[in-house]
């Protein structure tokens, strides 16, 4: 005989058992076949995206490689070039002007008082006066128009002595020389460094 | 499970790995390649680079050789060349009126820059204002140089006398 308790757990047992597969664990074919197809196609999109992303990345990347490094600046000073030019060529004013100049005359202000006086003839005949630097391995002479004028060469000055004073030559009349034999000369190292 | 079944399985799974493999295959490709072409275009695009700097370089040397060859004249190129800057100096002497004396020349390097200048010391005398103009001479003379020291001294009433050592620079390039 069955007591109370067997018959309640017999039917528990009953209650409990398996009722058979479910839906969704039986095969059906379509369903299977769907899902394969959709795995597949998303694996496809997958690859199509990722293809182009890398596409328009390669794309880009000639354009940036290109433009990313940059050359070399060339530098080249042109003005800093020109104003040296224009500085030798005024040095090169300079000299003429002091070569074909009489010695005599010393102070640069009475060179300029004299050059509006002596009108442009002199200017023109001075900067004729032969240049010896040119003449030899220096560079050419440039074309700055020579701004000090021109005196006669050193050499005439001795031609136009003063009769009163045969034994002087010009530049030893000079004020400085005569009066003031002892002064020292004021002179500071000059530098020209370009 | 069927055998039918099995067998499907086992085909699937193979093709699976298949078309796995094939696929990180390309995809292994891919990077590689694509890491190549990227080398590829920095290399290609640093040679334009070079070649563009090199044609940007030569139009301005080109451009620029008349005054580069004019700015080298101020120089001296060797110790050699201070032949013909004495035989200038020597030539403008008599002219302004002084008598001259080279008493030294040579090549010395500057403590400062390390650059090199030739170092020429003259020697001339005559009347103050003629031994002044000389002076301002040799200090207008064209050349990339200095005076360094100057020293004058009065003989009598009318002759002076200076020393004056000066230094013009010798053209070096730095590379």
């Amino acid at each position: 005989m069955l007591n109370k308790d067997q018959i309640t757990q017999f039917a528990k047992g009953i209650v409990r058992s398996q009722k058979g597969l479910q839906n969704h664990q039986l095969m059906h074919p379509r369903r299977e076949w769907l899902i394969g197809i959709v795995v597949a196609l998303c694996i496809f999109s997958a690859s199509i995206v990722w293809s182009s992303l890398k596409y328009f990345e390669y794309q880009n990347i000639e354009q940036q490689a290109v433009t990313e490094p940059e050359a070399p600046v060339t530098v080249y000073r042109k003005n800093l070039v020109d104003e040296a030019l224009a500085s030798f060529a005024a040095k090169q004013a300079r000299l003429n002007a002091l070569v074909g100049k009489n010695t005599t005359q010393i102070p640069t202000v009475v060179v300029d008082e004299e050059a509006q006086e002596g009108g442009d003839s002199a200017e023109e005949t001075g900067a004729t006066s032969s240049n010896p630097v040119t003449a030899t391995s220096t560079p050419p002479a440039t074309s700055t128009p020579v701004t000090v004028p021109e005196e006669p060469a050193p050499k005439e000055p001795l031609a136009e002595q003063t009769p009163s004073e045969p034994e002087q030559t010009p530049e030893e009349s000079a004020p400085p020389d005569s009066s003031e034999p002892d002064e020292e000369l004021e002179l500071q190292p000059a530098t020209n460094v370009f | 499970m069927s055998p039918f079944t099995l067998k499907v399985t086992i085909v699937s799974s193979v093709l699976f790995l298949v078309g796995a493999g094939a696929f990180a295959f390309m995809w292994f490709q891919t990077q590689q390649q694509g890491e190549l072409l990227v080398a590829q275009l920095n290399t290609l695009s640093e040679q334009r680079a070079q070649e563009e700097a090199y044609f940007r370089l030569r139009r301005v040397a080109d451009e620029s050789e008349l005054e580069r060859a004019e700015l080298s004249g101020y120089f001296f190129s060797g110790e050699s060349e201070s032949i013909d800057f004495l035989n200038t100096v020597e030539k403008l002497a008599p002219e302004s009126g002084v008598t001259l004396k080279t008493s030294t020349l040579e090549l010395v390097t500057d403590t400062d820059d390390s650059k090199e200048w030739v170092e020429i010391g003259f020697e001339f005398d005559g009347s103050r204002s003629r031994v002044q103009n000389f002076l301002m001479i040799l200090e207008e003379l064209p050349y990339v140089s200095k005076i360094t020291t100057v020293d004058t001294v009065a003989i009598d009433q009318n002759q002076w006398q200076a020393k004056v050592t000066m230094r013009v620079r010798v053209l070096t390039y730095v590379e």
